[in-house]
């Protein structure tokens, strides 16, 4: 599949994810303290998708509640539906994905869904036996979606055992490496994967002009350029991964800097995460408002960054 | 939504803490709780093929309530709804593995074929004689001629039935394998939900539909069907499901196919009889004998409610193999001896 036949209008990609499960739950809960109803969170995904999925190329639902949302999609937005279990022992030593029992791939087109999304956790440093086991996972999904005209978008995001905490220093020098190996490995045409969404290859908080300066401007753009040289002819897309609406939108104006050309991005929390405290406090219509107007208004500031 | 857990991180654990110890049939594997052996019955896996299936919670009693003799040797138990891993499935295989071989039953979803293919190739690697046994009965889920596309559903309880009853009598590897995919391609199942389950890690209804609608062929989760229709007297929609099932597998007049009827968890046993009941008579209509019913909610999704209807036709073999004596916590008892009905069809 090339740039051209994706399931996207012309142009960049502006994608929206909203698949977040039991962590999100938690802390929309945690927002409205007394207030707090068992619908939450499928209301929350709701306005999301309902003031979003206008302005968006794309939007991300989850395989819980994402049947039911498909339908709430602007018909502009693309369908894009997570291929992933909502469990709450989420990984174990092997980190594995859990895969949903009852949706298969070759339900995603009557469900109207046109792009499948995989996340998996990979280490490229970890033992060649496990990662084989992982990239034989992959391959199998990439062959379903074949099987079924289903896009594959995969996610792998990045770790290794001997630099446990993801926000150190140490990390932050090593995930540019990592990024890129696990952009190379899953790039493989073998692996059927139509699109990367991959992490920001750099800890803007350890780069010069950004955070500590341990690792400098035009290393940090070095890459940003061999992270993005991996994909060969798979687009990218960039995942935002938690981080501050301010810090991934200069972290995409700055890949533009570095020579990349991303198919685009796809952000949730960056977006909406402010949203959760709004609806805490103030309910579903006041996170409406919000939505509408600083929700559309980051979302264009995004598209903006990497136009 | 009220349920009565103690919470979403213990609920799977604690459910299957009840079931070990309110069954003898069952104890738990050493190698990881979540696997369901035998507790009594067990018979030498090196003169006996093994069998075994592993499935996400929340669908119970299958199919750790069908672990014990005459049906299986273990069941490996996922999380709510999430296929069980692959190292889980392979704790499952390596726990009941023996020289006789072990058969890997596989209902048809992706999740559970990409996880169950993965461990039995690393059980083959480890030297362990496995086969993987894809079934798949949902007729709602592809046409005819692509079978295999088909997903699996309440109807591969004649597989588990049939295979655990042969398997009993001490038959060989290659020929329950060879009995397996041929019961398995005799089976079609359509489902008609009427209303959704509640999920116990959410709290809220699975999907939606409308309160004077009946959802024809959908899955257990909410998997896409043929389509909808208004609720009318049940009858009528026994009618048209008969219809479909014989349309998609004809069984000739003078012939006879074995029926369950299954719950989806929410609806009565009064239901269910009536449905067995009207679908003798459209059977018969057919010019078909309904026997050897298997009526109840064995195969469920919390309190969803509707039905499935799924229909084999059966060589004697199977027959006998279905209604065979077996002892484990939850299947039922098929009244219609392999006697009778053998006298039954030189009548």
């Amino acid at each position: 599949m090339t740039k051209h036949d994706l399931p996207f209008p012309a142009g960049p990609v502006f994608g929206v994810a909203v698949d977040q499960g039991s962590g999100l739950e938690a802390a929309i809960r945690e927002a409205r303290g007394a207030d707090a109803r068992d619908d939450d969170l499928p209301t929350f995904k709701r306005i999301v998708v309902e003031t979003l999925s206008p302005e968006a190329t794309t939007m991300l639902v989850d395989a819980t509640y994402g049947r039911d949302l498909l339908e709430s999609y602007a018909p502009s937005c693309t369908r894009m539906l997570a291929f992933e279990a909502d469990v709450y022992r989420i990984s174990d030593e092997d980190r594995i994905t859990a895969l949903p029992e009852g949706l298969s791939v070759s339900d995603f087109p009557d469900l109207g869904a046109q792009v499948l999304k995989f996340f998996l956790y990979y280490g490229p440093n970890d033992p060649p036996g496990l990662n084989a086991r992982k990239a034989d996972l992959v391959e199998d999904i990439g062959r379903r979606c074949r099987a079924s005209g289903v896009t594959f978008l995969f996610e792998p995001i990045v770790y290794d055992r001997a630099l446990p905490d993801g926000m150190s220093a140490d990390f932050a020098l090593a995930k540019p490496e990592l990024v890129r190996a696990a952009t190379a490995t899953f790039a493989d045409p073998k692996f059927g994967v139509d699109i990367l969404k991959v992490e920001i290859p750099v800890n803007f908080d350890f780069v010069e002009g950004f955070g500590t300066g341990a690792m400098s401007r035009s290393e940090a753009q070095a890459a940003f350029a061999a992270a993005a040289d991996a994909a060969g002819d798979i687009p990218l897309l960039y995942l935002s991964a938690g981080v501050t609406f301010e810090r991934f939108r200069d972290a995409l104006a700055f890949s533009r800097e570095a020579g990349v050309e991303p198919l685009g991005f796809m952000c949730g929390r960056a977006i909406w995460s402010d949203a959760i405290g709004i609806y805490g406090a103030d309910g579903p219509a006041a996170m409406t408002r919000w939505m509408r107007s600083t929700g559309r208004e980051r979302l264009a500031r995004l598209k903006e960054a990497i136009a | 939504m009220k349920k009565l857990f103690n919470s979403a991180e213990t609920m799977v654990d604690d459910m299957l803490d009840g079931f070990v110890s309110a069954y003898p049939h069952v104890a738990r594997g050493q190698s990881d709780p979540r696997v369901v052996l035998r507790g009594i019955d067990r018979k030498d896996a090196d003169e006996k093929v093994t069998l075994l299936i592993g499935n996400g919670s929340g669908h119970e009693p299958i199919a750790m309530g069908f672990v014990g003799r005459g049906l299986l040797d273990a069941n490996v138990v996922g999380d709510v709804f999430a296929a069980p891993s692959a190292d889980l499935i392979l704790d499952g295989i390596t726990e009941v593995a023996g020289k006789a071989g072990t058969i890997l039953l596989i209902s048809q979803h992706s999740g559970d074929m990409i996880n169950g293919r993965a461990a039995t190739m690393m059980a083959r690697d480890a030297g362990v004689n496995v086969l993987a046994l894809p079934m798949y009965d949902d007729i709602s889920a592809a046409p005819p001629d692509r079978k295999k596309d088909r997903r699996g559903a309440p109807g591969t309880m004649f597989v588990y039935k049939i295979l655990g009853a042969a398997a009993e009598e001490g038959r060989p590897l290659a020929d329950l394998f060879d009995l397996g995919e041929a019961v398995r391609d005799r089976i079609v199942t359509l489902a008609a939900a009427v209303s959704p389950g509640i999920s116990p890690l959410t709290g809220l209804p699975m999907f939606s539909l409308p309160e004077d609608e009946i959802f024809l062929g959908m899955g257990v989760h909410g998997e896409p069907g043929v389509g909808r229709v208004k609720v009318g007297p049940v009858a009528d929609l026994v009618d048209l499901m008969v219809g479909k099932l014989l349309a998609d597998r004809p069984i000739g007049k003078g012939g006879r196919a074995c029926v369950i009827v299954n719950g989806m968890g929410g609806t009565t046993t009064m239901e269910l009889l009536t449905v067995w009941a009207e679908t003798e008579k459209t059977l018969a209509r057919h010019g078909i004998r309904a026997i050897a019913p298997m009526i109840g909610s064995y195969v469920t999704t919390q309190e969803m409610g509707g039905f499935s209807l799924s229909l084999l036709e059966p060589t004697d073999d199977m027959l006998a193999c279905w209604t065979a004596p077996s002892n484990t916590p939850s299947f039922p008892s098929i009244g219609f001896p392999p006697v009778v009905c053998a006298e039954k069809d030189m009548a």
